[in-house]
């Protein structure tokens, strides 16, 4: 559905920024880097209490509270799409070293295939896997992504080096998840 | 601003303990509004967004409109209730159409047309229809461009 997809997108960017600074404060970043993501929070966090309270937040829970129950044929055959969709972009995991946004794009396919596998009822756990393992390099590339706008950034070279070790391990530990999902994968799509 | 104040389409009766909210749009009804966007196409009208109610009437009814969409859809509570200026102030673009339901919808064109919402009786419009207004959204700032019925429409968007 058209109507609606904008809603739901404009409503995850609203909440990105601050779930990506208190994910990358989680992990527990050098000191001035941390405390500039506290600088960053408050702001962050008005904006998106602004963007909850608004009324294109209260009609678009109102508005998926009235969509009437999915239809299964037709969610199995979407759910072949995004197999099919998974399988594609998976071949990046075979790259020696692929860009972050392409696995961040696999991550998203990835994780509209185990919501649609579980709605479904079918096993979703191999995919699920993956996803786990995608989303550590997400959060490290929320990290690139605020460390951009970190005016010190060039200070950190210990913690960028230590970042791009864990892209090598996420991207060796998804690759894994990957091998045996695989299966289970092209079985959806087929 | 061009702006397309759109009834939703024909949608059926609510059933026994289901919310008027809830009522969705009828095949018939969903049929003879895309023949209306595709009249739209034969007019060469674009939006550039489409605000719309988040009753699911209206959702349905953006939804088929979207076709004719060159930006972004956005749905907002205040078109489930009478206009405001909350409702005015969310308004953004050049060519904007805004799905609802009646009688909201005659009375925001009476407010932004004639000042007053209390006039919404000479604001009739069908399910389906269309009324085209331009100038600045704003009470008494807008004039009426032209009255769309939805049977017009329809015609139009069978050739």
């Amino acid at each position: 559905m058209r109507a609606l997809a904008d809603d739901l997108r404009w409503l995850r960017n609203a909440a990105q920024r601050v779930r990506d600074i208190d994910v990358v404060t989680a992990a527990n970043p050098p000191e001035p880097f941390r405390c500039w993501l506290c600088d960053q929070r408050a702001p962050a966090r008005s904006a998106l209490l602004h963007a909850l309270d608004s009324p294109r937040t209260g009609g678009l829970t109102q508005a998926l509270s009235l969509i009437p129950p999915g239809d299964e044929a037709l969610a199995r055959k979407r759910t072949k799409a995004l197999a099919k969709r998974v399988a594609k972009l998976a071949t990046v995991l075979d790259e020696q070293e692929p860009e972050l946004d392409e696995l961040h794009r696999l991550r998203r396919a990835i994780r509209r295939l185990r919501y649609a596998l579980e709605w479904l009822g079918d096993d979703a756990k191999p995919v699920k896997r993956v996803q786990e393992a995608l989303g550590e390099l997400g959060d490290v590339r929320a990290t690139f992504e605020l460390l951009e706008e970190f005016p010190e950034a060039g200070d950190l070279g210990d913690f960028q080096r230590e970042l791009w070790a864990r892209v090598h391990s996420g991207h060796h530990k998804a690759r894994k998840a990957w091998r045996k999902a695989r299966t289970s994968v092209i079985k959806v799509r087929s | 601003m061009n702006l397309f104040v759109v009834r939703h389409a024909y949608a059926r009766p609510a059933e026994r303990g289901e919310a008027d909210e809830a009522r969705p749009l009828t095949t018939k009804g969903k049929q003879r509004f895309s023949r209306e966007v595709r009249a739209m196409r034969a007019l060469d009208l674009t939006f550039d967004r489409i605000y719309h109610s988040p009753w699911l009437r209206a959702v349905q009814t953006a939804d088929l409109l979207a076709k004719r969409l060159e930006g972004d859809s956005v749905v907002t509570s205040n078109l489930a209730k009478a206009p405001s200026s909350a409702l005015l102030e969310e308004l953004e673009g050049e060519r904007v159409a805004v799905v609802g339901h009646q009688p909201w919808l005659g009375e925001l064109a009476a407010w932004l047309v004639n000042g007053d919402t209390l006039l919404a009786e000479n604001w009739k419009l069908g399910k389906g229809g269309v009324f085209w207004l331009s100038g600045e959204p704003a009470p008494s700032e807008m004039e009426l461009r032209a009255l769309m019925p939805p049977r017009w429409l329809r015609r139009l968007g069978a050739r």
